[in-house]
């Protein structure tokens, strides 16, 4: 290599250090201009808030959860508690017929009353005659009420659910308060200072947001709380899917007492046969003579082989029917809880990669 | 033995820093900056299209045809070619205000991999292309070979940075912001174009926000957002060519 090349060599590399030298400190000087921007700090602060919005609704998803979870679940252990008390009145084998008697009782009174409408309204044009309450399917409204009142303390179930239900508001009402003042902690007042006119608009802007989602939340809460409407629904449902439950047992028995009493008693009484405890209603003396003797054998039999099973099932029932229960209430909450950080996390800037998991 | 003007390179570069940094100033930043570009550009633009002529010319007609004539004459390419560029050179420079840092960092790396990949595509085309086009060539295949390689790199940034500041949920917030982040640059033309971007953006995230609030399907609203923000890298091309445009060379055409 002689010296002229040499010297060309050494150039050429200067000139190569030098150019893109100058691009890298240009790219360098120009990056730490565009990083001071302050829409980089407004970034930085508006992050840390992101996360914090992100963990309280988590948080406070968990601990509405375990409150209405603990809640609900001691309410209900009075209910499994009074399950064998409930079983031992659904199989004595008189059972049946009181209730048949009271449900004929009021059957003859609805009568007397649709007959008295009648005369009133036909014959003496009487125009001011309440109209007669229809009764349908009383076998169905007694084990109602039976249910009601044996299982459920006649109504103290009821009212111990909507205390929770009012706990459960109160509750709320304290976690989201909790939750709105760490969350406006997350806002670094140190960082704000440096921030320009424009972008400290924006926090204070997002601030009165926070403050404005949580006063919100906190209306919708009272306003739940006044009605309490749903609350009560939700126990007649619990009360009437039991009673369908019951209905369903009573049905087994009955058919085994339908069958018994065909082939005890043969004697062109076959029109009440298929009645079942209507039978007694129908007037026929022998087929019922017979029928009471079928059903309190029946009774026993069925007592011996099913009582503990349908004790069984009535337990799982009322699992069921706690499992829900817990689940209707926790979505009345979590649908609150999504409605105050919804607006919070849309003030907040997503990337699409954000949006997207976000919105599955 | 490179066909690369590093000085006009250098100058070029400087440039684009100078406009993202001080757009907000006078109109003479503008009509500077715009011309650099553009002049860049409309050699960039008519290069390729008088090497297509040329060999139309010289394949299909003879010396004497007045076709061949018009085929050859440069005067039109270069006007027509100024048209482009001032289009093309306009609407980089407006997308160039709405980079954000991390997308400056990407596109000034990418100078650096777009001339690595020039060099080493010219080494390549020697063997089969005459020496006079071997640049126009290799050029070409280097901004396809850019595009390629710098789109997913492109998407995948954007899938992961956050939106401009001044787009919120609601549409008309944001194109409220936009009219204010747009009433700081003190050029009128500049402010009005800028403006029209900025609500074009606007529009177009806010339609994205519903699509996917509203599309149940997670892989319908990846696609949604993959062929939405492939759109919004358009620039790439039109970025490839005028990096790549200093290395031209009219004379070897002309």
């Amino acid at each position: 290599m002689n010296e002229e090349t040499k010297k060309q060599h050494f150039y050429i590399d200067k000139f190569y250090l030098g150019f893109f030298g100058t691009i890298l400190i240009l790219l360098l000087v120009s990056l730490t201009l565009v990083f001071e921007k302050p829409q980089q700090d407004i970034e930085a602060i508006l992050k840390p808030i992101q996360e914090q919005v992100k963990q309280e609704k988590e948080k406070n998803n968990q601990e509405i959860t375990l409150f209405i979870n603990n809640n609900v679940h001691n309410a209900f252990i009075s209910v499994y508690e009074k399950i064998p008390a409930f079983t031992q009145t659904q199989y004595t084998w008189y059972h049946d017929y009181i209730m048949i008697y009271q449900i004929g009782k009021s059957k003859t009174a609805s009568l007397w009353q649709e007959w008295s409408y009648f005369v009133r309204t036909s014959i003496w044009h009487d125009k001011n005659v309440p109209l007669p309450t229809p009764k349908i399917n009383e076998y169905a409204q007694k084990s109602f009420n039976e249910v009601k009142e044996v299982l459920f303390g006649n109504g103290e179930f009821e009212q111990q659910i909507e205390k929770i239900y009012i706990d459960a508001h109160t509750e709320m009402a304290k976690l989201l308060d909790q939750s709105k003042d760490t969350i406006l902690k997350t806002i670094n007042t140190q960082k704000i200072q440096n921030l320009n006119d424009a972008n400290l608009a924006k926090i204070d802007e997002l601030k009165k947001e926070i403050e404005y989602a949580f006063v919100n939340a906190h209306h919708d809460l009272i306003n739940a709380t006044i009605e309490k409407g749903g609350v009560a629904g939700l126990g007649l449902l619990l009360t009437k899917s039991i009673t369908t439950k019951l209905l369903a047992k009573s049905g087994i028995k009955l058919g085994a007492k339908a069958g018994g009493f065909l082939t005890g008693a043969s004697t062109g009484i076959t029109l009440c046969a298929p009645s079942g405890p209507w039978a007694l209603l129908c007037g026929v003396a022998v087929g019922s003579a017979t029928w009471i003797g079928v059903d309190f054998t029946v009774s026993k039999v069925d007592e011996a082989m099913n009582k503990e099973e349908f004790e069984k099932t009535l337990k799982q029932e009322l699992e069921a029917l706690e499992k829900k229960y817990k689940n209707d209430m926790e979505n009345i909450f979590y649908k609150g809880i999504e409605a105050t950080y919804k607006t919070l996390e849309n003030q907040m800037h997503l990337s699409p990669i954000e949006i997207i998991t976000k919105s599955k | 033995m490179y066909k690369i003007a590093y000085f006009q390179l250098f100058i070029l570069f400087a440039t684009l820093i100078f406009w993202k940094l001080f757009y907000t100033s006078s109109c003479a930043i503008f009509i500077t900056v715009a011309f650099v570009v553009i002049s860049f550009l409309t050699l960039s633009f008519a290069e390729g299209s008088l090497l297509y002529r040329k060999s139309v010319a010289h394949v299909i007609f003879y010396d004497t045809s007045w076709m061949f004539v018009w085929l050859q004459s440069k005067w039109i390419v270069l006007l027509k070619s100024l048209f482009q560029a001032m289009f093309f050179g306009i609407l980089l420079l407006i997308n160039i205000i709405e980079w954000q840092s991390n997308l400056v960092l990407i596109m000034s790396l990418d100078i650096l991999f777009l001339i690595a990949l020039y060099i080493w595509l010219l080494k390549k085309v020697k063997l089969h292309v005459k020496e006079d086009v071997q640049h126009i060539v290799a050029k070409k295949i280097a901004i396809s070979l850019n595009i390629i390689v710098m789109t997913p790199i492109l998407i995948t940034t954007l899938f992961y940075s956050n939106p401009p500041t001044y787009l919120e949920p609601s549409l008309t917030a944001s194109l409220q912001n936009a009219q204010t982040l747009s009433a700081t640059v003190q050029c009128g033309i500049v402010k009005l174009l800028y403006s029209y971007d900025l609500f074009k953006e606007a529009f177009a995230w806010w339609g994205m926000m519903q699509l996917s609030l509203h599309v149940q399907y997670q892989g319908l609203s990846f696609l949604g957002w993959t062929l939405f923000l492939s759109l919004e890298t358009l620039y790439m091309w039109i970025y490839s060519k005028l990096i790549l445009s200093t290395t031209n060379d009219i004379k070897a055409i002309f």
